[in-house]
């Protein structure tokens, strides 16, 4: 009896796990049948210069569901006020935009993507948003000679040391390392800081922002004392945080979306936030996490955060984007939003270079190089040799709001930008030809020298 | 050494909140496992429909008690309205149960990222609630300790429900033996009914007070099953008491390992599952 009982409860648990494995499979093969999201945008009708040329065909995949969602829908939200504000039609060719939903799977990703490329021949990807999906579809671009304008996958490597191999991905974004390289040299120089403890993700997002940020801090004398890492999805960051050393100057923190929100929480309530300074990448305080926490201003004023981004920069344009940005969706907007409007823009110069023509797939990709857009939302962003963007990055410290600094702006807190360094490239100030000699970015690297 | 005291104390502390946490989602899943059999994957949805429904209740009423109210009885209707109309249909065929528990898992959650979106959300703390307090040298969020309050009555309500009263009796009955409930005369359907709408109203209490915790996000009811099935496997199905030991350990391993250990946050949380299928599949408290 106890063993038939027994062997009952293991194969119930059997199928549990089966169950909870098995879903994200199931929800593929449930979405491979059919056509999930397919939308032809409507026509642009004020445009009377009706030229004769054929639609452009826009494959824009992301994650519009899963655990991603968040991220992916605020890409698509930028991207479709892009296609708003240019009513459908960019340098005289009509878009006809096809969405695929990549669910935040890596597998369902390259699905869409083949299925975006193979069956509904597009001339353009746009999208992508996890770095897991990062080289799965970079190799499938280069091999099938698509050009894919990228404007959130970060791993520094795809236009680094995998940059002889590319021809057709084009970042529009930025690497993971970038922004953080002049913030290890701000936070030594004006912050005063010598020691720091980093927390971040555990995956090659995490890893590669933490690292650009370990790099020059320590180039300049800093020490990173330690290093903690943790999974994603992690419910309760109160025995990571109570493991940190008390004597460091401040914590460097690569987190965002849902996580940042739980981590600044915790931060402040075991009392940290009077005793150990934040500072970190853009995601730990960017837009949609200074909305989503129960926040109170000792949660989150002081931060400072390294972004080629800050939606209350006085630029003129980034004012007249965030301006007309709030007015249209209600929302302040984030770097997600900017990076895919950024995208679009550039989608349109590498059109008006060659004249609307797309015939010649490698042509157009080439055409990218050296395009420069001085008032694109970001600010002066230009696109380099290895098809990667250089960009002002800005050094934002998180104040309360006493005016709003753009119309309609309603958050509590802004990014308020205290430090601004031109033209940064993934290479920050290092030699190229040098930087690729030393070791990649990693988990381990730079080691631990405290 | 003070600050020895003080490491294991807050560990302690923070340890019995996660686990409270944990407990409440985890005693419901564990009841209807025990009972009718079935692993309802769709509680974890439950849970994050509940911390939806506080937050969107919250925004509208500005009160904190009615969010709770609100997170949990929807939640134990749809509970009641799932066993009457779809699980009963099915009764003994429990992987067919399994896989209609999927099926109302994803639309759950698509219809929830349709209602509310990606953004995270998170419910107010009132003001009596929020902040924290320091412990010799050491501080901790008040709501750490409330959700801690919180799981020591419910637990202490669900033992009396369990050991002192015959509806008690008669879920005791029906885990060990539902065929003999069934042949002294008891409608189990109504038992099966109580407890898949209770089990369903704790995960949505369990989502409300986490929706002020950890949040709410598409994603989070995947962690919280996870998490609901650790409890259960390592507490015994069916067993509260087993679920409360399991809820408060498991809440304890993580923070102490992951602040001694940091790099094994998933292995020092798998590794007593391993070790408790592989050597006692029963769980703690299980029933054979």
């Amino acid at each position: 009896m106890a063993d038939i009982a027994r062997r009952e409860f293991i194969k119930k648990g059997f199928y549990a796990s089966a169950a909870v494995l098995g879903t994200p499979l199931l929800l593929q093969a449930c979405a491979d049948g059919e056509v999930v999201s397919t939308t032809t945008l409507p026509v642009g009708t004020t445009v009377p210069d009706t030229t004769t040329a054929a639609p452009l065909k826009v494959g824009y995949f992301t994650a519009l569901t899963g655990p991603l969602a968040l991220g992916g829908g605020e890409q698509k939200l930028g991207w479709d006020f892009f296609v708003e504000e240019r009513q459908g039609q960019v340098s005289g060719r009509l878009l006809e935009v096809v969405v695929e939903d990549t669910e935040g799977n890596p597998e369902v990703a390259l699905t869409k993507v083949r299925k975006l490329v193979q069956q509904d021949a597009v001339d353009v990807l746009i999208g992508g948003l996890s770095a897991a999906i990062g080289l799965p579809v970079f190799e499938f671009v280069n091999e099938n000679e698509v050009p894919w304008v990228s404007p959130s996958i970060a791993n520094d490597q795809l236009t680094q040391r995998l940059a002889g191999q590319n021809r057709f991905m084009i970042r529009t974004g930025y690497t993971a390392s970038q922004q953080n390289h002049p913030l290890g040299e701000w936070a030594y120089d004006e912050l005063g800081y010598r020691n720091v403890v980093t927390i971040g993700f555990d995956f090659p997002f995490g890893w590669e922002q933490v690292a650009g940020f370990q790099r020059t801090f320590e180039g300049r004398g800093g020490t990173v004392v330690n290093k903690i890492w943790t999974e994603l999805g992690t419910p309760d960051y109160s025995p990571f945080l109570s493991g940190i050393d008390r004597d460091a100057d401040a914590v460097f923190a690569a987190y965002s979306s849902a996580s940042a929100v739980s981590f600044l929480q915790q931060y402040q309530e075991v009392g940290l936030r009077n005793e150990l300074p934040l500072i970190g990448p853009f995601g730990l305080t960017y837009e949609s996490v200074l909305r989503g926490g129960d926040f109170t201003d000792d949660h989150v004023v002081g931060i400072h955060t390294a972004s080629r981004f800050s939606a209350v920069h006085p630029q003129v344009s980034t004012r007249d984007w965030a301006t007309r940005f709030i007015a249209e969706t209600g929302d302040e907007p984030a770097d997600t939003m900017a990076d895919a409007y950024t995208a679009g823009r550039f989608l349109e110069a590498a059109l008006e270079k060659t004249g609307g023509d797309t015939s010649d797939a490698g042509a157009f990709a080439d055409a990218f190089i050296g395009l420069r857009i001085d008032d694109s939302p970001l600010g002066p962003i230009e696109i380099d040799e290895d098809r990667n963007p250089v960009f002002n990055v800005y050094i934002r410290r998180t104040s309360s709001v006493e005016e709003p600094p753009v119309p309609g702006y309603e958050l509590p807190w802004m990014n308020e930008v205290v430090e601004t360094f031109e033209g940064v490239s993934q290479y920050w100030t290092f030699d190229k030809g040098e930087y690729l000699e030393e070791p990649a970015y990693g988990r381990d690297y730079p080691p631990v020298s405290g | 050494m003070a600050t020895d005291i003080s490491f294991w104390l807050s560990q302690l502390l923070n340890g019995l909140a996660l686990g409270a946490l944990l407990f409440l989602v985890g005693s419901g899943f564990s009841l209807i496992m025990g009972l009718m059999g079935i692993v309802n994957l769709a509680h974890g949805a439950f849970y994050l429909l509940g911390a939806y429904l506080a937050i969107a209740l919250y925004e509208l009423l500005d009160n904190f008690v009615l969010a709770l109210l609100a997170g949990a009885i929807p939640v134990l209707a749809l509970g009641m309205g799932v066993e009457r109309y779809m699980l009963r249909r099915f009764r003994g065929q429990e992987l067919v149960q399994v896989l209609l528990t999927i099926g109302i898992w994803i639309v759950l959650a698509d219809m929830m990222l349709a209602i509310w979106g990606g953004d995270v959300r998170t419910l107010p703390r009132p003001s009596m609630l929020a902040g924290s307090v320091g412990i010799i040298d050491f501080r901790i969020g008040v709501y750490r300790l409330f959700l801690i309050a919180v799981g020591v009555v419910v637990g202490l309500g669900l033992w009396f429900f369990e050991s002192r009263t015959s509806l008690g009796a008669v879920v005791r009955a029906g885990v060990d033996d539902e065929e003999m409930v069934r042949g002294v005369g008891i409608n189990i359907d109504k038992v099966f009914l109580a407890m898949v709408a209770f089990g369903a109203g704790l995960a949505g209490a369990g989502g409300a007070l986490g929706g002020a915790f950890l949040g709410a996000f598409p994603g989070l009811d995947g962690d919280i099953l996870l998490y609901s099935i650790i409890v259960v496997i390592v507490g015994g199905r069916g067993s509260l008491v087993g679920a409360a030991i399991a809820a408060a350990s498991i809440g304890l391993v993580w923070n102490v390992s992951n602040a001694l250990f940091p790099e094994f946050t998933y292995f020092s949380l798998f590794a007593p599952v391993a070790l408790f299928l592989a050597f006692r599949p029963r769980g703690l408290l299980g029933r054979t």
